[in-house]
């Protein structure tokens, strides 16, 4: 057996640069941008006639393998020596889509090195292999997808290449397609052709190839005999996929870690089939060190610039701070200066003004502002029935909970979404104080000064009397700032009952109940119940106004007072049944 | 100079590649019109139309036709400039984007990166030829019939070709690493239009000007194809010797330093897109 391919040491690096400008300097200077390895320290050799598959989760550098073999893309270290001709086959075929089928064919075998007179024999090969019919002298941006990748891959496989590498081309095709293309390539396997077979269908890769890469962080992570590889593949993904995002995160930053210490050590001997392993330890080592260098360089360059843009930061609010000082005094002067021509009396008022003015206006006009924002919170009430929190301002994040209708939160930040025009996103505030993200299509903006009540109404108030608790609508909100305990202990005599479900306390009166969270020792939920069936709703709602929300199939009517989120349930019958007091917690 | 001597194997060892493909080049670029190839020739006819009547009957003329500009009439002497302006212009924007605009379609394929600008050009020459047929017999009417001179536009063809594959090679690196040098190409390009002498002609009295506008060495290819198409008694690129010399040391110097950075950057052209 001959070796077909040598990939060496093969190390890819991809820039990350947080500016266009970080770009232009590393190309000058090359030592601008954050360095991200694609691959790290690949080393494998290939036998002539081996199909191997590529396994890997997404990002584990599969795709950017295959490029480097078939000599798309350059490694930035390590070699690869193939043997013979590499064509390699994507989704992305790289078809023009101005020209037609028959063009494109001619084109790219032209572009394959072929003569002329074996392009024309060619030619009537792949027309039918790639089963397109007519459209073969239509333009290629005619073609649908699953076309477009057919004839890509009879080009690819009809010129006959010694190297084969196929990145999940075969996911676009139709069963029909798939199975004749597998039937072509295991004609390939039986001419002794190597194949890089790159698919996340296990199956296809159990059925296809006898041997196995498995890559992870761009790494080997083992390389050997299909039937030992996949099981143990097959158990990792396993326990991959039970990982929440944290974990997989901290897994892969794990690895990257692991991988700046020690290359490879995955790779132990006895698991190797036909690995000629390669000295390696040189090179990658000079190369950390001289990282490193460049690490402590620009640190001190780091905070060198650090140090003058604080500089830079001073002088900027200095000089507005100036500019605003004398812009102010210079307005109070001027209206000194207008005033001055109406009368005595008032240019008095004016100056006594002034006097204020450059004394305690700064001072006395922050608190006034902020007392207003404390006062006016923006909440997020939802209005659908359920809804997902999310933990990312993306319909591509994780799900981290649920809200259904009424739920309310303080928003805390706003932000749009990229993708989707319309959609904007609130970070808001969970009831355990962790934050989360929900789209503003579920939601409703709810400014808690916007909705305050005309009046208190009376039936309301009656209502909370009637169960000895605070008639006052202010007293309720007071209730939810101090502790449980203290509650407990002032209805004592009241409580009729009371149980336990996990953290939460009900606290039974007579048709009332409070609801606590005994570990915060903080009030959760006022419910009253047992309403007096005489209160029609409509009378009683239209007491309170118009509700903030409302759902009037299930017969909920939202509304905001004092922050207190006061939450009216109507039965069917359109009597009303419950009325709940919550607090929006900040 | 060694990169020097692996693009020039390169560039002579794809010949047939580079003739092929410009054929493909110009047929996807104009398959979307009704015209189609025909394109090729109506837009710079246009071009010449409006520049002969803004500049030979308009601005400078106003209103009576212009003076003929060395004892040739305003028309001939413009479209015999501007056959080769339009190729040059062309080929010179077209071959700065040729790179980014190809290099993920190409870099799959075995052949090397450097002959990508030169069928770009190669596609924009056909064009020139037949713009080039239509002018030759729009002189026949206008009395410049042909003459032994003709003889020089072979040469001419060939030293405005090795000068825009000089030139290419270095603007489409460039402009691949730095996108903006293709817009800045751009804009030079609007502008040299004014600059060479195209539209009109320095006083060969002021000799500052004239040398200034000598060191384009555009100037040298225009002023060559038209004495060549105009039957000048002379031969010009004899008779200008040491403008020939200046024009070929140019375009030496453009291929090496064209040569050096593509060879540099062209294992990287990938990871600039």
């Amino acid at each position: 057996m001959t070796s077909s391919v040598v990939v060496k040491n093969v190390t890819k690096c991809y820039k990350m640069y947080n500016k266009n400008s970080d770009k232009i300097l590393d190309i000058f200077l090359g030592n601008k941008g954050e360095e991200f390895y694609a691959l790290r320290g690949v080393t494998f050799t290939a036998e002539k006639g081996d199909v191997i598959g590529i396994i890997g989760v997404n990002g584990s550098g599969k795709s950017t393998l295959s490029n480097i073999i078939s000599g798309v893309i350059p490694p930035t270290e390590g070699t690869v020596k193939s043997k013979g001709s590499t064509s390699l086959i994507a989704i992305a075929s790289g078809l023009k889509s101005e020209l037609t089928g028959r063009e494109n064919i001619e084109l790219k075998c032209l572009m394959l090195g072929f003569s002329k007179k074996e392009i024309r024999k060619l030619e009537p090969e792949i027309i039918e292999f790639a089963e397109i019919g007519k459209f073969i002298d239509q333009p290629v941006k005619s073609y649908s997808s699953g076309m477009k990748s057919r004839l890509g891959f009879a080009i690819s496989v009809t010129v006959n290449p010694d190297i084969l590498v196929i990145d999940e081309a075969l996911s676009v095709g139709d069963q029909a397609f798939a199975d004749k293309c597998l039937d072509k390539m295991n004609s390939f396997k039986e001419q002794g052709k190597t194949i890089f077979f790159i698919s996340h269908s296990i199956g296809q890769v159990k059925k296809f190839c006898d041997k196995a890469l498995w890559l992870e962080n761009g790494m080997v992570r083992d390389y050997g005999l299909i039937d030992d590889i996949v099981p143990k593949y097959q158990k990792f993904l396993k326990e991959y996929k039970q990982m929440t995002p944290e974990q997989k995160k901290a897994f892969q930053q794990d690895r990257l870690n692991k991988n700046d210490n020690v290359q490879q050590q995955e790779l132990s001997p006895s698991k190797v089939l036909e690995v000629k392993q390669v000295e390696s330890n040189d090179i990658p080592s000079r190369s950390q060190e001289r990282k490193h260098k460049k690490k402590r360089k620009g640190n001190k360059k780091r905070r060198l610039f650090t140090v003058i843009f604080c500089l830079l930061v001073i002088c900027i609010i200095g000089i507005v701070g100036y500019n605003s000082l004398s812009a102010e005094s210079l307005n109070s002067v001027k209206s000194v200066f207008k005033h001055e021509g109406n009368s005595k009396a008032k240019n008095k008022a004016v100056t006594d003004v002034e006097d204020n003015g450059n004394n305690g206006k700064i001072s006395t006009n922050r608190p006034v502002k902020e007392a207003k924002t404390e006062q006016n919170v923006e909440m997020a009430v939802v209005s659908k029935s359920q809804v997902n929190l999310r933990d990312k301002a993306s319909l591509n994040s994780s799900i981290v909970g649920s809200a259904t209708f009424g739920d309310a939160f303080i928003i805390k930040e706003k932000q749009s979404d990229p993708n989707e025009d319309g959609v904007n996103w609130f970070k808001v505030i969970l009831p355990d104080n962790s934050n989360a993200w929900v789209s503003s299509s579920v939601v409703q903006d709810v400014n808690s000064t916007d909705h305050e009540m005309k009046a208190e109404p009376t039936l309301l108030s009656n209502l909370l009397e009637q169960r000895h608790l605070p008639s006052d609508l202010g007293a309720i909100s007071d209730l939810f700032s101090s502790t449980f305990t203290k509650i407990k202990k002032d209805y004592s005599n009241q409580i009729v009952s009371q149980n336990n479900t996990g953290q939460l306390e009900t606290l039974n009166l007579s048709s009332a109940s409070l609801v606590g969270q005994t570990q915060a020792d903080t009030l959760e939920q006022v419910n009253i119940m047992a309403i007096n069936q005489n209160y029609a709703s409509n009378s009683f709602t239209n007491s309170l106004g118009a509700p903030v929300l409302s759902d009037e199939l299930d017969g909920i009517y939202v509304y905001f007072e004092k922050q207190l989120e006061i939450k009216v349930y109507v039965s069917t019958n359109g009597k009303m049944n419950k009325i709940t007091f919550f607090k929006v917690k900040k | 100079m060694g990169s020097l001597v692996t693009v020039l194997k390169e560039q002579i060892k794809s010949f047939y590649l580079v003739r092929r493909l410009s054929f493909y080049e110009m047929k996807s670029e104009n398959n979307n019109n009704y015209l189609g190839i025909l394109w090729e020739l109506i837009s710079p006819l246009i071009q010449i139309a409006v520049y002969a009547f803004v500049f030979g009957f308009g601005i400078i003329g106003s209103g009576h036709g212009r003076k003929p500009v060395d004892h040739i009439d305003y028309f001939s002497w413009l479209i015999a400039g501007f056959c080769v302006w339009y190729f040059i212009n062309q080929a010179i924007i077209q071959g700065s984007r040729s790179v980014f605009s190809r290099i993920r379609m190409v870099s799959k394929m075995s052949f090397p990166t450097s002959v990508i600008p030169t069928y770009v050009i190669f596609a924009k020459f056909y064009q020139h030829l037949m713009l080039l047929v239509i002018v030759v017999i729009m002189l026949q009417f206008s009395g410049h019939l042909l003459s032994i001179q003709f003889l020089q536009i072979p040469y001419y063809m060939f030293a405005s070709i090795l000068f825009l594959v000089a030139l290419s090679l270095i603007t489409s690196t460039l402009s691949t690493i730095i996108r903006d040098v293709h817009m800045l190409l751009q804009a030079v390009m609007r502008m040299l239009l004014y600059l060479s002498p195209i539209l009109w002609l320095p006083d060969p009295k002021n000799t500052t000007i004239t040398f200034i506008m000598k060191l384009n060495p555009i100037y040298y290819l225009v002023e060559g194809y038209r004495s060549a198409l105009l039957g000048d008694p002379s031969w010009y690129m004899l008779e200008h010797l040491r403008y020939t010399i200046y024009f070929w040391v140019v375009v030496i110097i453009l291929f090496i330093i064209g040569s050096k950075v593509h060879i540099k950057f062209r294992d990287r052209f990938i990871d600039f897109l």
